[in-house]
C-alpha cells in the first residue's frame, strides 16, 4: 500500500474515535519529492487527504510559492468554515511528513521520516479525480495570484 | 541616566496586562528603577484599580496623571502596555515627551497612530523595542541555523503558534466567519482577537529571519472554532495567514487560542524553514524529557470570572496554574529578558532586534490580514494610508 493512503487509513480509523472533537483547522506538509514536476501532484493529493480529515469539501483555495524554489503552500477554505494550510516541499534528501489537526476539543500530531531508517518505501503520489479539479484550482491560483474557486466536473 | 546611576521606568498601565511580566522584567534589571504606574487621567474605574494592584504588588507609586508622570525628568523610559484601542495615543504621548519606548505587541490599534509614533521616534533619535520572542531559544535557533546558511537560501518559512488556554468547545460550528475591516476594538476581560494578538509573534519572527524582508501581499482566513466568548465578541479565536515577501520568498502561519488540553505544554509551536539545500523543522517544545507515570494527572484550570481565558500571570498565579507535568524542555541556550535586551539597546545607544518601525510594518501585514479575511481576496501592501 502507497505510504499516503496507508496515513489516510490510519487517520480516518482515528478520526472516528472524535479524539479531539470536530476538526477545525489542519497543516499538513509534504516534503515527498525530489522531482519538481511533482509538486502541485502531491499537493493536490495532500489537500485530498487534508479534505477527508476535515470532513468537508474544499471550495476555494490560494496557491503561492515556485515550483522552482522547490515550495508551493496553499491556504484551503472547505465548505464547513474549517482553515488547512497544506505545503509540498522538494524533499531534499529528507522525506518528511508532519501533520497538525485541530479539533475544538484538542489535537492530532502526525510526524514522520519514512525512510530515514533505510528501508523502502512507496511513496507514490496516485492522482484520484477530485485531486484533478483540486490541482486545476492550485494551477488557477498560482497563476492568477489570488483565491479561486475549486470547480467540479 | 536617572538619580543614582540607574534608568528611570514609567510603567504605563497596570494589572490585567502584559505589563505584569514587563513591569518585574524592568524591576529585575539593576540598571533600572522603577518610578511608577501611571495611566491617562480618563482610564475606567476597572482599569485604575488595576493599575493600583500592580503597583501594590510591584511596591512602587501610582501616579495616576499621566502627563505629569511624562514631565518627571527621572523618568528616561516608558513600558507601554494599554489596551489596543488607545496604546497609538499613549505612545504618541510618550514619545512627544522625549521617552524611550518599550511597547506591548503589537504596536497599536490604529495604523495611523502606530505610524505617527514611529515618526515621533525617529524624529526625536528614541529609542524604541517592541515585545517579541525574538530572545527565546527557538527564534535565537533558528536564526543561527538561517545565518549559517546551512538551509541555503532560505524560499519559505512556515509557523504555528497556538496558545493552549481557555476552555473549549463552546463556539458553535459549520460555518465560515464573517470578518470585518478594520477592527476597532481588540481586547475584552472575556476575549481577545487571536491573530491580532498571536500571528504578531510569528510575522516580527520572519520579518526579523529573513532580513526584515517587506510583506507584498497577504491572504488570510479567521474562524471561530473554540469559545462562544469570542463568537459574541465578534473576535477571531483563530488565524491563518499566507504571505508573499520580497524576493519571492513565502511564509505561512496558523495561529490561536486553542484550549488548555490542545498541548502538553504551552501550546503547539513550531518554525519549519525550506531552504534552497535543505529543510528543518524547529519544535519549541524539542529536546524534551517525557515523563509518563502514575503522578495524578494534570487538571484544567477553574474558570476564572475575571479572567476566563487565562489571559495574565496574576489569575494564573491566583488558581495555582503549574506546568504541566509530562514534558520537561530544558533551556537550550541562555535567555535574557527582553526588558533587559532593551537596556541594552538604549545603554548602548544602538537599534532593538524589534522597534517600534519594525513594530508598525508587522502591524501593517496584521491589517491588511483583516482586508483580506474581510473581503476574501489577497491584500495588497503598502496599505493606503
Amino acid at each position: 500500500m502507497a505510504y499516503l493512503d496507508w496515513l489516510d487509513r490510519t487517520l480516518q480509523a482515528k478520526l472516528a474515535e472524535k479524539p479531539v472533537g470536530e476538526p477545525v483547522a489542519l497543516r499538513f506538509s509534504l516534503a515527498a519529492t525530489e522531482d519538481h514536476g511533482l509538486l502541485i501532484p502531491a499537493l493536490a493529493r495532500a489537500l485530498s487527504l487534508a479534505s477527508a480529515w476535515l470532513g468537508s469539501r474544499i471550495e476555494r483555495l490560494y496557491a503561492m510559492g515556485s515550483l522552482h524554489d522547490g515550495s508551493v503552500s496553499v491556504l484551503a477554505e472547505p465548505a464547513g468554515g474549517q482553515t488547512a494550510i497544506v505545503s509540498s516541499e522538494l524533499a531534499r534528501g529528507a522525506i518528511a511528513v508532519r501533520l497538525l489537526l485541530i479539533g475544538n476539543h484538542g489535537t492530532l500530531i502526525w510526524e514522520d521520516s519514512p525512510g530515514a531508517d533505510g528501508l523502502k518505501v512507496d511513496f507514490r503520489i496516485e492522482g484520484r479525480s477530485e485531486d484533478q479539479w483540486l490541482r486545476e484550482a492550485l494551477e488557477r491560483s498560482l497563476e492568477s495570484g489570488d483565491s479561486e474557486e475549486v470547480r467540479r466536473g | 541616566m536617572a538619580d543614582r546611576g540607574q534608568y528611570g521606568v514609567l510603567l504605563v498601565t497596570g494589572g490585567a496586562s502584559h505589563q505584569e511580566n514587563y513591569g518585574p522584567g524592568f524591576q529585575a534589571d539593576p540598571r533600572c528603577r522603577i518610578i511608577g504606574v501611571a495611566d491617562e487621567a480618563q482610564a475606567d474605574g476597572r482599569r485604575k484599580l488595576l493599575n493600583r494592584s500592580l503597583a501594590e504588588e510591584m511596591k512602587v507609586p501610582l501616579l495616576p496623571d499621566l502627563d505629569a508622570a511624562l514631565r518627571r525628568r527621572d523618568v528616561q523610559i516608558v513600558s507601554v502596555c494599554t489596551e489596543h484601542e488607545r496604546q497609538g495615543r499613549v505612545a504618541i504621548r510618550c514619545a512627544e515627551a522625549g521617552k524611550h519606548l518599550y511597547i506591548d505587541k503589537p504596536v497599536a490599534g490604529d495604523l495611523a497612530e502606530a505610524r505617527k509614533a514611529a515618526s515621533i521616534v525617529q524624529q526625536k533619535r528614541l529609542r524604541s523595542q517592541m515585545f517579541t520572542t525574538l530572545n527565546l531559544p527557538y527564534a535565537q535557533r533558528a536564526m543561527r541555523i538561517v545565518r549559517s546558511g546551512w538551509l541555503g537560501e532560505v524560499r519559505a518559512i512556515h509557523c504555528d503558534l497556538m496558545f493552549a488556554k481557555g476552555h473549549t468547545g463552546s463556539a458553535p460550528l459549520g460555518k465560515a466567519r464573517k470578518e470585518s475591516y478594520p477592527p476597532r476594538r481588540f481586547l475584552f476581560p472575556d476575549a481577545k482577537r487571536e491573530m491580532f494578538n498571536i500571528a504578531v509573534y510569528s510575522l516580527a519572527l520572519i520579518r526579523w529571519l529573513t532580513g526584515r524582508r517587506e510583506v507584498r501581499s497577504v491572504r488570510a482566513v479567521t474562524g471561530n472554532y473554540f469559545f462562544n466568548e469570542n463568537v459574541q465578541r465578534d473576535f477571531e479565536d483563530f488565524g491563518a495567514l499566507a504571505v508573499r515577501l520580497d524576493g519571492g520568498l513565502t511564509a505561512t502561519i496558523m495561529c490561536g487560542r486553542i484550549g488548555w488540553m490542545s498541548h502538553l505544554s504551552g501550546g503547539h509551536n513550531v518554525v519549519r524553514l525550506s531552504g534552497t539545500r535543505r529543510n528543518v523543522a524547529i519544535d519549541a517544545s524539542q529536546p524534551r524529557v517525557e515523563v509518563a507515570s502514575d503522578r495524578p494527572p494534570w487538571q484544567i484550570p477553574p474558570r476564572d470570572p475575571d479572567d476566563p481565558m487565562g489571559f495574565w500571570r496574576s489569575t494564573q498565579q491566583k488558581a495555582g496554574i503549574r506546568p504541566r507535568p509530562e514534558w520537561y524542555v530544558p533551556e537550550l541556550l541562555p535567555v535574557r529578558s527582553d526588558q533587559s535586551l532593551f537596556i541594552d539597546c538604549v545603554e548602548q545607544d544602538r537599534e532593538a532586534e524589534c522597534t517600534i518601525a519594525d513594530g508598525v510594518a508587522v502591524l501593517e501585514v496584521l491589517m491588511a490580514a483583516y482586508k483580506s479575511a474581510a473581503t476574501g481576496k489577497v491584500a495588497n501592501l503598502p496599505l493606503s494610508a
